[in-house]
């Protein structure tokens, strides 16, 4: 049986591996982590059944060359609609653009087959999957076979095209010092076309050869792209056959783990999750990839885009008072605004949290909602386990998360930006799997249900209380941003040499990032748990708040305390004043998403960037401190040391 | 007439892998139901129950007398079943068409809205927008025909994805708080959204009626929510039944999804299955729907290692491409799992599910009832969606709008005597589904399924109306 579950596993492992060699090719090109690669793939996939479907006389060769074509095509339109516009921009941008490229594509899918219907797909693939070989007791399909050919013969074919080739010669040369690959006159912005378009045909080759053993719909792929991803890492993103054998690996340790015997094989998913974590630990590609290669990729990697300027931080007496007014505001409102008002500041909440660690420190972290559920989950088991009462359960959950978010943060300090957003993944996966599934945590995953006190009962109320709670800390935060130790913080981000140098412990000052970050979110978890008063873990998982909370940092600004509460706003409060009334749109989907490529490729800082350029509302909001308002608005003050020094900023990640 | 519903061609078929998805959660926590007494199973709770007027015995009544499906002309003509005795002809008091109970000779009462919240958007449109297709459907023909009880109807949707608890409950604050809807029809698909929900329904008294049920852990469910589909119960029993009497094995794989709804099931079944003396020799938890597509192979491999002589599956998914991978592995043993109609084991798997794949229409509708009600349903979809394809899915969120506006009819809009007269509800046929009863203690109103199987990679009948307790061909 092991033979067995080995070969089985290989199979898997190739489809890993050839969906993680469209990302390793993109990353290489253009530095983008893209998360819409599946999307490409399945969209290519439609048309192939589509064909199929429509014209019966197609030869399935014909057919599957037509979705190639398209995967090439959709593949170098996303490359220019979505990524030309933020190719300056840093990781964190190129990565949620990629996420609303994602969701983009899905809705076009959406849009597109509303009206076509969903293709079937059985019995019409380019190999039959019902027929096969026998091979030690295992019967292996013709289709399965076919995918572990075409990841191997991928593989080999662009390592080839690589290392061989004037073209793979150019990627190489890009990927490693654009700057000099432009001086010798490489056309940089032809190159990463090709290499969209090649990435593209590669996922659309995925889509066909796979999907045919599973269901079709536009989040087909995504599940198995989370595992490309780890395969990706194997080789640090840069090698290929890295890739290849990570994909093969963990196909194989999958299998055989769910071969074992129960209940140790229903520990597969949890095992996929470690082993990633594992991996990025103790740095696996240094044994596939050249020192040189390395550093040629970790350099091009900043979360955060530096040298953009300074971006406001809200003076604490400017922030309290506009907290005030909301408050006021809330009184205004009917009982259900109140409500909403009360969720957009929980979101703001979260926000803040990414500010301090993303915008500040510049460890990218995809599991805000993650830090959130944990926060919640202990207020249900302060509140209902121990009978703790209200007005100590918030502040008990919010620090009783930092501990058990501490494994995150551990694991995060010892890694670079790009694998730490790997690893936030896999955390939220393990997270999910593991301790939310807990009964004495989480209830084991069923509905917990927390009772506000009785002066806390009505919407207003909670609403209130939620001001005052939300408005101490994000005054607390912009205070805490003017200090030397939140100058620091910046310092850490932009350049950790030059902050160790000036005296500045990176650790230290990481570690403090992610504890304070643990806080806001256990509060905002709590928060949230009080606000339902009846949820389950399911509520924070990593594609329900995470990204929701990334996403509006990003669009707000994730540099500011600003950014997070606009994009809150808007998230939330608005979506609610312009939510439809029984109209079914996927546009709205396509639409969310090219605002966010719009928005983003206007400025990195997102909107809070953009009304940077008409300073006078934020000098109304700075002018408390003259001095600070000299600081915050003329000077970068990410680039004052501790010592108070100014340094000078880098440039990076500019392609034009 | 085997399968009414399904007449149009294949290449227009719109593969419902997503709906199935989730579909099996609400089956899932069917399966779950099993944990509610106390960690042990015990199917004979309704049956037992003391109370006089329990649904179990006036449900049992009249199946003495034959009224569970004794569905003719005369009687779906004879007019409205009353409340109370629960005995008399069946056929829908309020329903397109009918002029019995609707508004044509009542004075207008004005706009009365209904609300609903689903999946809407993105890549999980497919799970809400049929839903919301047959419930607006439903509601334009009736209205169209004056509308019931003097009410004219109108739906407001709003989406919220799928697990999006707080989303979920902010749409349905609104609908109560602003738009002031009376009554929340088919959100069955929310399970995991409606969470904080359903509490909040209760608390504000805001009646809640659907196909599927959120939480299948009690056969009560919330105070306000009331189901057309067989409480969770049952299908505990049905599950260990089929395996006895119609996959013929006494050792069984069972694979199912590694989700705490379905995995929590296993352990219940499991014991279920030994009291019958049938012994699963191999568990294979599927970490998502997705890895159907990676794991199945190797997951079918060891279930045959293993010596089982059927697959029992608690997901359509698994349903459709475990089959596909034991075909491809020359296995050819019964499997036995809730598809509940869906079209994925048609499309996807086909003739080779022919013969050795039983399922079930999960009790939500029967699509295959010859009556004027089921005849209503068919000529309106026709009508509206001539290219669409109907699903027995769909039919469930008729047959929901069936059963409100028949209360409603009886009850005008007051929401504490619309609660009550649904809990009186004794053997209500609407004609598209099993007889309907509710009691205070059960919300959960059918009490049948039918077994299907493929032929010819269509689905047929393999049974008569299956009932609690014992089967019957």
């Amino acid at each position: 049986m092991i033979l067995q579950d080995l070969i089985f596993g290989l199979g898997v492992g190739a489809m890993f591996a050839l969906l993680a060699t469209g990302i390793v090719l993109v990353y290489r090109a253009s530095g983008v982590l893209n998360f819409a690669h599946a999307s490409i793939g399945v969209a290519a996939t439609y048309v192939n059944f589509e064909l199929l479907e429509r014209f019966p006389w197609m030869p399935v060769g014909v057919a599957f060359l037509a979705a190639l074509a398209t995967g090439a095509l959709v593949g170098m339109v996303v490359h220019r609609l979505a990524f030309v516009p933020v190719a300056g921009a840093s990781q964190v941008t190129k990565l949620l653009v990629s996420f609303g490229v994602a969701g983009a594509i899905q809705g076009v899918i959406g849009l597109v087959w509303a009206r076509l219907g969903t293709p079937s797909m059985f019995g019409e693939s380019l190999f039959p999957t019902n027929r096969g070989f026998s091979l030690a007791d295992a019967v292996v399909s013709w289709q399965r076979l076919a995918l572990i050919v075409a990841g191997v013969s991928l593989t080999v074919g662009i390592t080839w095209l690589l290392t061989r080739t004037d073209f793979g010669v150019q990627v190489r040369a890009l990927a490693q010092n654009p700057m000099a690959a432009r001086l010798a006159g490489i056309d940089e912005r032809r190159i990463e076309r090709r290499v969209w378009a090649l990435a593209g045909a590669s996922a659309a080759l995925a889509g066909v050869l796979l999907v045919p053993f599973g269901p079709l719909n536009p989040l087909s792929l995504m599940g198995v792209q989370l595992k490309a991803l780890a395969a990706a890492l194997v080789g640090g993103f840069a090698s290929l056959p890295a890739a290849l054998a990570g994909g093969l690996g963990l196909g194989a340790a999958q299998e055989l783990v769910a071969g074992a015997p129960a209940p140790f094989n229903g520990l597969s998913g949890v095992l996929a999750t470690a082993l990633i974590l594992v991996l990025l630990l103790v740095r696996v590609e240094r044994f596939f990839v050249s020192e040189q290669e390395a550093r040629a990729v970790e350099g091009g990697e900043r979360p955060v885009a530096a040298g953009l300027g300074s971006v406001p931080l809200g003076t604490p007496r400017a922030w309290l008072v506009g907290f005030a007014v909301a408050a006021l505001v809330v009184l205004a409102l009917s009982g259900f605004w109140a409500f909403v008002a009360a969720r957009t500041l929980v979101y703001a909440l979260l926000g803040l949290s990414l500010v301090v660690l993303t915008g500040w420190t510049g460890q990218v972290s995809l599991m805000p909602g993650t830090f959130a559920g944990v926060g919640a989950a202990l207020a249900w088991v302060l509140s209902v386990r121990f009978g703790y009462p209200f007005v100590l359960v918030v502040p008990m959950a919010a620090v009783a998360t930092v501990p058990v978010c501490a494994v995150a943060g551990f694991v995060a300090l010892r890694l670079r930006p790009l694998y730490l957003v790997v690893a936030t993944i896999a955390l939220a996966g393990l997270f999910e799997e593991t301790l939310f599934r807990q009964e004495w945590f989480a209830n084991g995953g069923r509905a917990m249900t927390v009772t506000r006190p009785s002066w806390l009962e009505g919407d207003h109320a909670f609403a209130l209380f939620t001001v005052a709670v939300v408005a101490a800390l994000f005054a607390f935060t912009a205070a805490f941003g003017r200090t030397r130790t939140g100058r620091a913080l910046r310092m850490v981000r932009d350049n950790p040499t030059a902050a160790a140098a000036g005296g500045v412990n990176p650790t230290k000052y990481g570690l403090l990032a992610f504890t304070l970050s643990a806080l806001y979110a256990g509060v905002a978890g709590a928060l949230f748990a009080y606000l339902l008063e009846t949820f389950s873990s399911a509520a924070f998982g990593f594609l329900v708040i995470s990204l929701a909370a990334f996403g509006l940092s990003v669009v707000g600004g994730i540099r500011s305390p600003i950014g997070p509460m606009v994009g809150a706003f808007g998230f939330v409060f608005l979506t609610e004043v312009f939510r439809g009334s029984g109209g079914v749109s996927d546009w709205s989907s396509v639409l969310l998403g090219a605002g966010l490529v719009f928005v983003l490729a206007r400025d990195p800082d997102g909107l809070v960037g953009l009304a940077r350029r008409f300073r006078r509302p934020f000098g109304w909001f700075d002018r408390s401190s003259p001095a600070e308002t000299a600081q915050t608005t003329e000077e970068p003050e990410e680039w004052e040391g501790p010592s108070g020094a100014e340094a000078e900023p880098v440039v990076v990640m500019s392609r034009d | 007439m085997g399968h009414a519903i399904d007449a149009r061609p294949r290449a227009r078929t719109r593969v419902r892998a997503r709906r199935s998805v989730a579909l099996s959660v609400v089956l899932a926590l069917a399966a779950a139901a099993c944990s509610a007494e106390g960690g042990e199973l015990s199917f004979e709770t309704r049956a037992a129950a003391p109370a006089a007027t329990s649904a179990a015995d006036r449900r049992d009544a009249p199946r003495q007398e034959g009224g569970l499906f004794p569905v003719t002309a005369e009687r779906a003509a004879a007019g409205r079943t009353t409340a109370a005795g629960g005995t008399e002809a069946g056929g829908p008091a309020v329903s397109p068409g009918a002029s019995s109970g609707t508004g044509g000779t009542t004075p207008s009462r004005g706009v009365l809205k209904i609300g609903t919240v689903l999946p809407l958007q993105g890549g999980q449109r497919d799970f809400g927008e049929p839903v919301l297709r047959v419930t607006q459907a439903y509601i334009d023909e009736v209205n169209a025909r004056g509308g019931v009880g003097g009410y004219t109807l109108q739906l407001v949707a709003y989406n919220a994805c799928l697990t999006c608890q707080d989303e979920a409950l902010q749409a349905a604050k609104r609908l109560v708080e602003e738009d002031d809807v009376f009554a929340f029809v088919n959100t069955y698909v929310m399970a995991i959204a409606f969470i904080p929900v359903i509490e909040y329904l209760d608390e504000h008294r805001i009646p809640l009626i659907q196909g599927g049920a959120e939480d299948m852990t009690s056969d009560a469910l919330s105070p306000v929510t009331f189901a057309t589909a067989p409480p969770g119960s049952f299908y505990g029993r049905f599950f260990v039944e089929v395996v006895k009497r119609y996959l013929q094995v006494d050792r069984i794989g069972i694979t199912y999804l590694s989700v705490p709804t379905e995995a929590e099931a296993i352990p219940q079944l499991e014991a279920e299955f030994a009291k019958e003396g049938i012994e699963v020799v191999r568990k294979e938890p599927i970490e998502a729907a997705e890895e159907a597509v990676t794991s199945m192979d190797a997951a079918i491999a060891r279930m045959r290692a293993a010596g089982a002589q059927g697959v029992v599956t608690t997901n359509p998914v698994l349903l459709a491409y475990g089959r596909i991978a034991a075909d491809r592995q020359g296995w050819h043993v019964p499997w036995y799992g809730p598809a509940a109609w869906s079209h994925l084991l048609e499309d996807a798997c086909g003739r080779i599910c022919d013969d050795v794949v039983f399922t079930d229409t999960a009790g939500l509708s029967y699509p295959d009832r010859d009556t004027p009600q089921m005849r209503q349903f068919l000529d309106t979809m026709a009508a509206r969606y001539p290219e669409g394809h109907t699903t027995g899915h769909e039919l469930a969120a008729w047959v929901a709008m069936q059963l409100f506006t028949e209360v409603l009819a009886r009850t005008g809009a007051d929401a504490e005597a619309f609660i009550a007269e649904m809990e009186t509800l004794a053997n209500l046929d609407l004609g598209t589904t099993s007889p309907l009863t509710f009691s205070p203690d059960s919300h959960m109103g059918g009490n049948a399924t039918i077994l299907l199987k493929l032929k010819d990679g269509k689905y047929v009948r393999s049974s008569d109306p299956l009932n609690f307790g014992y089967l019957e061909e």
